[in-house]
């Protein structure tokens, strides 16, 4: 029979659930990082052949709070609140069930970006940033290359978080 | 004590090494194509979208796109030859390992599938320069630009990091689901997240 949120919301399955969510933000939070590196290098690499321009170097530290702030952050966010009321990973579950579950937590992340994203497209829209139809399709875009880009690291932070838990119970972990 | 490259390749881990790097091809191209769509979608919407009405759909935007689909495609190639020989012959991914051990195999197998695909990067852009035709005998002979060559390379360098970057958890990720896909035939001693150390 399947479990109320309330039987769900239990304090394991918040411990399993914050384990997988700082497994995913620390990779987007790293990939992120060296992302914003490797394009400052570049650019500075860039304009010692006269094709580049000096003054664009750190452009890609200032756009790093926007990732944080509308990727990293609410997919961390999406998927612990995935993992922990929606779908949450036992050790009695089989490898298929954790792609399953994780694939949902993924989804649950992506729409936390496109919120996340849609707030700050809305305030940008308010200063004149950008137009409405940029900023509407620019959100559900970014929401949906979020849940690509991201869905490998979910599986992965499922996966290890499964592993966590089946080791406290290693006969129930059926492959 | 360290195994010999002789050692550690046998047909066992060239299996194991074969389907990690079929997971990771299999996963770049369904995120390849699945990007692409999206893109090719949001052009068409941006395009037919009556808050856009200005807007007009070229052919240099789908030729752009076609482009980059392309190029995405084929990178894949080199990086899963690259993972597929670092499973087999350098950080194999038995039963025997645990949990933080096939994560270090697979990170360091990410780290020599980009190592591949920067040789593979950097010999195509080379090519591409030296097959430039120059103005010798009709443009019958090769000349080098040596002008592209430095923002050429940065290209490649920078490219290859990228991928390495976003490819790194999808090799991870091959790695382990390949060691519970081992663990799985291994005997119960070795099942997954009851983990055994090798002497």
């Amino acid at each position: 029979m399947a479990q109320s949120l309330q039987e769900r919301a239990t304090r394991a399955n918040a411990r399993t659930a914050g384990a997988a969510a700082g497994i995913v933000i620390a990779v987007v939070a790293v990939q992120a990082i060296l992302r914003a590196i490797i394009a400052v290098f570049g650019a500075i690499a860039y304009s010692t052949t006269g094709d580049g321009y000096l003054q664009n170097v750190f452009t890609p530290v200032g756009g790093l709070g926007i990732e944080f702030g509308t990727t990293v952050l609410p997919v961390a966010i999406g998927v612990f609140l995935a993992f922990w009321l929606l779908v949450p990973l036992t050790a009695d579950l089989r490898v298929g069930g954790v792609v399953l579950r994780s694939l949902a937590a993924a989804g649950v992340g992506a729409a936390f970006t496109l919120v996340f994203t849609a707030v700050y497209s809305g305030s940008s829209l308010l200063f004149g940033g950008q137009s409405l139809a940029s900023a509407l399709f620019g959100t559900v875009q970014s929401a949906l290359y979020t849940f690509v880009g991201v869905t490998p690291v979910v599986l992965l932070a499922g996966f290890l978080a499964w592993l966590w838990v089946s080791k406290a119970k290693p006969a129930a972990s059926a492959v | 004590m360290a195994r010999s490259i002789s050692n550690t390749a046998t047909r066992a881990t060239a299996r194991s090494a074969g389907v990690a790097a079929l997971l990771v091809a299999g996963l770049m191209l369904v995120q390849t194509i699945i990007h692409s769509a999206i893109e090719a979608f949001g052009l068409l919407a941006y395009a037919a979208s009556p808050l856009t009405a200005g807007y007009r759909l070229r052919a240099d935007d789908v030729a752009s796109l076609a482009s980059t689909a392309t190029g995405a495609g084929l990178s894949i190639v080199p990086l899963a030859l690259g993972v597929f020989l670092a499973f087999w012959l350098v950080v194999p991914i038995t039963a025997e390992l645990s949990v933080t051990r096939v994560v270090l195999h697979s990170i360091a197998a990410a780290g020599i599938a980009a190592a591949v695909a920067l040789a593979v990067g950097v010999i195509s852009a080379v090519g591409r320069i030296l097959a430039s035709a120059g103005p010798l005998f009709g443009n019958a002979f090769p000349r080098p630009d040596g002008s592209i060559l430095g923002p050429s390379l940065f290209e490649v360098v920078q490219s290859v990091l990228f991928t390495c970057v976003a490819v790194t958890p999808v090799v991870v990720l091959a790695g382990l689901v390949v060691w519970l896909w081992i663990a799985r035939t291994a005997p119960a001693s070795t099942a997954p997240g009851e983990v055994t150390r090798i002497p």
